[in-house]
């Protein structure tokens, strides 16, 4: 399980994984980094056994791994039973990393492992897609499309019978802006990602870096504004307004996104379901403290 | 099967060499070369991360921290890529420092081994004029030393820790390898076995590397000026020879075309080096053949491939596209991220600030440029210096050679930076001076900010330390003014001054502990009784015109040896009491850089409301 104190706050129609067909978007500042809500996340959908791809635009799978240990789940056996998917987006997504194709090693071949101990009866997971660099964003959205579906078609089924729910998470949509794609395109793949994933009984799951700085630039701004347009629901993190503190790192803000009302009109939500409401935050170890504003361990 | 495994030592030992074991999250760690740096990013600077220093203006720290960080890399027996623009990479490998009580080979000589530092002169130099002023007799000026360290205000303090504002260096094991060198005399680097490598050594500033040390270094220069200048001559040659019948529009966009990709050029560079030396984990030179097999003795053989570009995206710097700096900064991440390797990267992050930033002595904003650079680095810092100030906000810390803000420190395989478990600098709680009302640095970083740093050069070393302003007159002043009651020595004097109570009545001095201890150790409202009450006993004592200081914020400042300031401040735990701290700050420095930060007035705020 995630973050108890932060379950209780998110959307409860279907706990603990999060209403499909909706679009989380998550930004954060430099001050305070919203990674570890794509943790929690992850974590929920892996130990409810559900079908997981995270495409690590920034960060590495053995991250991922690490942190999940600390959060008590196992994603490499998790990746061994198809369930979770990860999806590098580091190493080759730009053309100056291109030439790094030419030097990968090849898997090694089966027989060291025939000299290991006899333990590892497990076969290895089989290595993470790899997002090559493409001058175009459609190719991105063409590989993770053949992901999903062939997840989607492979385990559909939950062990009870009942379909599967998807989670796709993109750990940090800044990159591709960064890393040259216009902000159209950013914009359009989101879009796309968003149907693709609605149609798979599926939650899309996005970061992006909104400090304040940032909005002198026109291109990131529009990358905030049009992916906050986008949303369903919205987690913004950020750090205090009066700085930081030892007992709270940050303040997290869960707000609706603008199609909430019209939504909730049609019936789609329930009114007062889930109220918007902002929290504070602090990161423990392997844990994190989500209380109401005021309430922390060094106040009371 | 039990989960506990006894740590054997044959797990630390093969580490390669000059690497170390976090303590929080077991990711590989290596020195930046300055102790208090290590400290700030959690130990060290993980393998596989980007560290970002964004420059001072006017001076060279900057690059004084990468070069710490690649004489660290050269004692250690690292590979080291040097990459520079705008001056020659052999001109700074050249001018790396030596070795503290090292014999340099290039004459300048060194008197035996000079332990002792600037700090520790100045100090005991203040210590001598304070003997000559004082009328005291001259046992009891001797006893003031060791007076000094002893004397606590109340007893419950004696345990805690002593106020220290920087991190100490271990003690270095300078002494046998002075013996070494001079008993061999060739260097004594290739003479260390991998364990015996210091994970940080200790450098003197003085003195220039050794020959010795320059022809067993391992290094690869790159010079992206001398890329840029080869790539430019080859267009140029070639578009002589088809280009001539072109018309100019034409001509302007190969141009264009053809420029060179300096930032490629120099990542493909990198990549070269780090697959050449094997130091890539994922990429090897020749892909059809068999992967070697990982044995633990080769990894204590491994050395670590670090990478120290100097004052990139400086106007030496050539782009084709905007996003050019961006793309490098990913490609390398992921680079590294899969090798062993990391980078320490400066940049002059002050040609990159729009107009008003530029003069603002706390930029503490910086421009979106920069800030998409820092997304894309693992840690990112940025330095301060006072002689590069506009405005003369450093006379009030002449102690400091300028600010030192933390941006970002790395967060792997963690949720949370390892730095908030092991920092003694960025973390208040392990020294007692910061506190819950923190000082707002607006840039924060992901730690909490709760203290600013500052940093001093001394003639030997770089260190990062606590920043906080001198009492206001200076320590001297302020004891002159107190001489005329004192009749006994100047303990009783000290003493008396620290309760701000008046040192006529000899009762004073015993009764000032109680004060003090009720005064801090209670509620935020007996703590102001207790001030008042000073303030109503004494009214004649107070030496100082500080605007607006509650009368324990004075006792606070009056309070001379660094053994009780500390356990005072380490002392009080609940928030009130750090506000009192950051009074003490404030109003000293509120004509200075370093003030104005909301949090800073919140406190002063809560002690003025004491009054």
């Amino acid at each position: 399980m995630g973050y108890l104190s932060l379950e209780s706050h998110l959307p409860p129609s279907h706990a603990p994984l999060l209403p499909p067909g909706d679009y989380f978007s998550i930004t954060d500042t430099q001050a305070s980094d919203g990674n570890f809500l794509l943790h929690h996340f992850i974590s929920n959908y892996v130990k409810a056994d559900q079908n997981v791809v995270l495409v690590g635009l920034a960060g590495i799978l053995v991250h991922y791994t690490m942190v999940g240990r600390k959060l008590a789940i196992n994603l490499a056996t998790a990746r061994t039973k198809g369930n979770f998917y990860f999806v590098d987006g580091l190493t080759q997504l730009t053309d100056y990393a291109a030439p790094n194709k030419d030097h990968i090693a090849r898997p090694a071949e089966p027989k060291p492992l025939a000299s290991g101990p006899p333990s590892r009866t497990i076969p290895a997971p089989p290595p993470p897609i790899v997002l090559c660099y493409s001058p175009k964003l459609a190719d991105f959205y063409r590989v993770l499309e053949d992901l999903i579906k062939n997840t989607v078609s492979k385990n559909s089924k939950g062990p009870t019978g009942q379909e599967r729910q998807l989670c796709l998470i993109l750990d940090d949509l800044s990159v591709l802006l960064n890393c040259g794609w216009s902000c159209r395109d950013v914009l359009a793949l989101v879009r796309y990602l968003k149907l693709l994933v609605s149609q798979h009984n599926g939650t899309l799951i996005t970061l992006v870096h909104a400090d304040g700085v940032m909005a002198e630039e026109p291109s990131q701004d529009g990358l905030v504004k049009g992916v906050l347009y986008e949303a369903d629901y919205i987690l913004d993190v950020r750090g205090l307004d009066s700085g930081g503190s030892r007992d709270v790192h940050g303040q997290l803000s869960m707000l609706h996104g603008p199609g909430y009302l019209l939504r909730q009109r049609s019936g789609q939500v329930k009114e007062n379901e889930w109220p918007a409401l902002t929290l504070h935050y602090k990161i423990l170890d392997n844990n994190v403290e989500v209380f109401a504003k005021g309430y922390s361990s060094g106040v009371l | 099967m039990s989960s506990f495994k006894k740590r054997v030592p044959s797990a630390q030992a093969s580490l390669p060499a000059g690497c170390r074991l976090s303590a929080y999250n077991g990711q590989v760690l290596i020195s930046t070369g300055v102790p208090s740096l290590d400290d700030i990013l959690g130990g060290g600077l993980p393998v596989g991360t980007i560290l970002l220093i964004q420059e001072d203006r006017q001076t060279s720290y900057g690059q004084l921290l990468l070069k710490y960080f690649l004489r660290q890399g050269i004692v250690a027996g690292d590979k080291c890529v040097v990459v520079s623009g705008d001056e020659r990479p052999e001109a700074i490998v050249r001018s790396l420092m030596g070795i503290a009580g090292e014999e340099s080979l290039s004459g300048s000589v060194q008197q035996g081994v000079d332990n002792r530092d600037d700090d520790e002169e100045e100090k005991a130099n203040q210590r001598r004029n304070r003997a000559k002023g004082a009328s005291g007799s001259s046992s009891a000026l001797d006893d003031e030393d060791s007076e000094q360290d002893r004397l606590t205000i109340a007893w419950r303090y004696s345990g805690l820790k002593k106020f220290e504002s920087g991190v100490g260096t271990r003690p270095p094991a300078i002494s046998s390898r002075v013996n070494k060198g001079g008993a061999s005399n060739n260097g004594s680097e290739p003479a260390l076995t991998p364990s015996q490598i210091p994970f940080c050594e200790q450098f003197d500033l003085t003195t220039r590397i050794s020959a010795k040390a320059l022809e067993t270094a391992d290094t690869t220069l790159i010079d992206s000026g001398e890329l840029l200048r080869n790539k430019l001559s080859d267009n140029d040659n070639t578009d002589d020879s088809d280009d001539d019948d072109e018309d100019e529009d034409n001509y302007t966009a190969q141009r264009a075309e053809r420029q060179p990709d300096q930032y490629r050029n120099v990542l493909d560079k990198i990549r070269e080096t780090l697959i050449e030396g094997g130091f890539s984990t994922t990429l090897v030179k020749d892909p059809s053949a068999a992967p070697a097999a990982a044995t633990p003795g080769a990894l204590a053989e491994r050395h670590i491939c670090r990478i120290g570009i100097n004052s990139i995206a400086s106007p030496s710097w050539r782009s084709k596209t905007p996003q050019d700096l961006y793309k490098f900064l990913h490609a390398l991440r992921g680079l590294l991220r899969f090798s062993f390797g990391a980078a320490v990267i400066t940049i002059p992050a002050h040609l990159y600030g729009t107009i008003d930033q530029r003069h603002a002595t706390d930029g503490s904003t910086s421009s979106p440029f920069i800030h998409r650079l820092e997304q894309l680095c693992d840690a990112s810092v940025r330095i301060e210096s006072f002689a590069g100030a506009l405005t003369n906000a450093s006379s009030a810390a002449s102690a400091y050679h300028g600010l030192f803000h933390v941006h970002k420190i790395p967060v792997l395989n963690s949720l949370i930076p390892s730095s908030t478990k092991l920092s003694v600098l960025l973390d208040g709680a392990a020294k007692g001076s910061g506190g819950a009302s923190a000082s707002s640095n607006g840039s924060g970083g992901s730690s909490k900010g709760v203290n600013n740093l500052g940093f001093k050069v001394r003639r030997k070393r770089f260190a990062i330390e606590t920043f906080h302003l001198p009492p206001e007159g200076g320590v001297g002043q302020r004891r002159t003014s107190s001489e005329p009651s004192s009749t006994s020595s100047s303990l009783s004097d000290r003493k008396g001054a620290s309760g701000s109570s008046s040192s006529s009545s000899s009762s004073s001095s015993s009764m000032a502990p109680k004060k003090l201890s009720s005064g801090t150790e209670g509620s935020g409202r007996s703590r102001s009784l207790g001030g008042s009450g000073n303030k109503g006993a004494t009214g004649q004592v107070d030496v100082h015109s500080v605007p607006g200081a509650s009368g324990v914020a004075r006792k606070m400042m009056g309070l001379p040896p660094k053994g009780i300031q500390g356990a005072v401040a380490s002392g009080c735990s609940t928030g009130g009491s750090d506000g009192q701290e950051h009074q003490h700050s404030h109003a000293h420095g509120s004509s200075s850089s370093s003030s104005q930060r909301p949090g800073v007035n919140l406190g002063a705020n809560s002690s003025l409301l004491d009054f």
